[in-house]
């Protein structure tokens, strides 16, 4: 004992990897795989552009004839303008900050709700869980795409604000499955018990022992969830059901479909890649991260 | 003998599902004094963790105590509150599992597991709980503790981690240790090992210990006292010397009969024939009587009571009644 004492630092904390290391471990085992790089670049490309694109793009994208109209691409714009001469570049900055806001925003419902009802039934279980299982199976029932359709034409107003609540409401059964599935095979697991026997209350082994046994899977889902709330903004608006005063991905597409087989395939096309792109970038660090987060796999 | 640390009495603990009624701990007492080894004994699903786990009172759906005490330091454990009895777990009573590596949260590092305990139940500040997470390591044979404590479990070997699981539970000085198979999981230079450490530490500490296992030649090694329990029921107790000169309980002859001994030459291991019998429906009488040598007429009748032969050995089998019945011959 007093041998310890001799070495001791005088540094708190030690015993715990902070945060900052945590972080870096797994930051180096994602480096590791190249696809995950790939896609983490484009999740961070798409990010920035959505925060700070809008400060340094060439044109405003609201205005008007500032190009001729459906001046193709490479031309006198670098991808061409819309019908009414606006400069698509700048639109699809634009577009991406909306796009994002709406994946993002869902996601977080989606997490809030998925979470609290997957932990609560896998953990507890009994009639809770069965209830709760039972409230699960019918909003998985529920048709997304229609009760989207029927909330946008109900509210007037927020339309943009309207896909969201209600994609992120319809969203969370899966979510919850995972977690509940998680909590079932966790909770019977000696460290849990080997928890309780020093003390630990209920909540503290569901927050502190069982979850982050469990993040793994749920921030991965929730990764690879963003680009489906993109998807449905993007299929509503593209029916014409969209919020026309919010300048997403799913609206460029709408106002372009018309020029679609004529003199101006660019205006739906590139939102569409951008859709594409965005999506294939978080499915692909998603997958990554799943590895990465596995404390017990070394990076090579 | 003044007041035993614990004394449990008349515990019946059983599992309901769907099946029937699984009465994995029927009618318990057993006592441990203070500073004092028991050792349980006896073969996989007689009951000995469901006994540990009662007195923790950590058994799950569809689990159940359904009647007698647990008295611990002048208190009942299972007439206290959730919240008190989470207060005695760990601090007064804590408990080491038989796989050390699925014991630890593989997302933590080993230091952090500790610390937990010793926040959980003591004031301190985040240096001195560091310090003491070190010393505790250091105590328990972990070289290096000021480094390995940032390791994660898996990191660390299977005897390793038994030594860190032992450190947890010891971090808050409590006065009785429950250690379920603690080195069943370990290869057998590393049990070794480990049964040293709890005997060092065990007079360090002063805490008395309940060992269960199922191998008598281990638990001897540490136990000042023995129990052998058989199918739920604890069939034989006696000190230690005390039941290695003169077993009792045809099941205790039979476990010791099994041990391999080096200065005999064996062709075959003794075995006990048999399985231990299902506990939804267990055999009546004496619930050994199916599987036993000496099997009598009464043994399938009645059931036998623990009995006192001395002051400190008890037996429940009726080769031992005092009465002669002409019934009780040898079948």
């Amino acid at each position: 004992m007093n041998q310890v004492t001799k070495s001791e630092e005088e540094t708190d904390e030690v015993y715990e990897p902070s945060a900052a290391t945590q972080l870096f471990t797994v930051w180096r085992k994602l480096k590791a795989s190249k696809l995950a790089v790939f896609g983490g670049g484009i999740v961070l490309a798409v990010i920035l552009i959505a925060i700070f694109g809008v400060f340094v793009t060439p044109y405003d994208p609201g205005e008007m004839w500032v190009h001729k109209p459906l001046s193709p691409p490479f031309s006198e714009a670098i991808l061409g303008a819309d019908q009414w001469g606006r400069d698509m570049l700048s639109l699809l900055v634009l577009g991406a900050r909306v796009s994002l806001y709406v994946g993002f925003s869902a996601v977080l419902l989606e997490a809030a709700i998925g979470l609290t009802v997957g932990m609560i039934a896998g953990y507890f279980g009994g009639l809770i869980d069965e209830v709760l299982m039972r409230i699960t199976d019918v909003v998985l029932t529920l048709p997304t795409l229609m009760l989207l359709i029927i909330a946008v034409s109900m509210f007037q107003i927020g339309g943009l604000h309207v896909i969201i609540l209600v994609s992120g409401l319809l969203g969370w059964p899966f979510l919850a499955r995972v977690v509940r599935s998680e909590f079932l095979t966790l909770k019977e697991a000696t460290f849990v018990e080997a928890a309780r026997s020093v003390g630990v209350s209920n909540w503290r082994i569901i927050t502190r022992h069982i979850l982050p046994n469990a993040m793994a899977s749920v921030i991965v889902l929730l990764t690879m969830d963003i680009p489906w709330y993109i998807f449905y903004e993007a299929s509503l608006t593209f029916l014409g059901f969209g919020d026309p005063t919010a300048a997403s991905w799913g609206i460029l597409m709408e106002k372009g479909r018309p020029f679609l087989g004529t003199e101006g395939w660019w205006i739906a096309t590139f939102p569409g890649l951008a859709i594409l792109i965005t999506s294939l970038g978080f499915n692909l660090f998603g997958d990554g991260l799943r590895d990465a987060l596995d404390v017990t796999t070394r990076a090579r | 003998m003044n007041e035993p640390l614990l004394n449990i009495k008349n515990l019946y603990t059983y599992f309901l599902i769907p099946e029937g009624v699984v009465r994995a701990v029927d009618n318990v007492n057993l006592k441990i004094g203070k500073e004092e080894v028991l050792g349980l004994v006896g073969e996989s699903g007689c009951g000995k963790s469901t006994t540990a786990l009662s007195i923790m009172r950590l058994i799950r759906e569809p689990g159940q105590i359904v009647g007698g005490e647990v008295w611990f330091n002048g208190r009942d454990l299972l007439k206290l509150k959730e919240k008190q009895m989470r207060k005695v777990r760990g601090a007064e009573i804590s408990m080491i599992f038989q796989n050390p590596m699925d014991s630890m949260n593989p997302v933590f590092t080993v230091g952090n597991q500790i610390s937990e305990a010793i926040k959980l139940h003591q004031n301190a500040q985040k240096r001195e709980i560091k310090k003491k997470v070190e010393e505790i390591l250091y105590k328990v044979g972990i070289p290096n503790p000021s480094e390995r404590m940032k390791d994660y479990p898996h990191e660390y070997s299977g005897g390793m981690a038994q030594r860190a699981m032992i450190a947890m539970a010891l971090s808050c000085n409590p006065k009785l240790l429950i250690a379920d198979e603690p080195t069943t999981s370990l290869d057998v230079t590393i049990q070794a090992q480990i049964l040293e450490l709890m005997k060092a530490l065990r007079r360090d500490f002063g805490a008395s210990i309940l060992l269960i296992g199922h191998d008598l030649g281990v638990i001897s090694e540490l136990s000042d006292k023995i129990a052998v329990m058989y199918a739920g029921k604890v069939v034989e107790h006696a000190n230690l010397a005390d039941l290695f000169q003169k077993p009792m309980h045809p099941y205790t002859q039979a476990l010791l009969k099994c041990i391999p001994k080096l200065d005999e030459d064996m062709e075959t291991f003794h075995i006990i024939r048999g399985t231990v019998p299902d506990l939804i429906k267990p055999p009546t009488g004496c619930r050994y009587h199916p599987r036993c040598e000496h099997a009598m007429k009464i043994c399938s009748e009645q059931v036998p009571l623990l009995t006192e032969v001395n002051k400190t050995h008890a037996v429940g089998c009726h080769l031992y009644d005092s009465d002669s019945d002409p019934n009780r011959q040898r079948s």
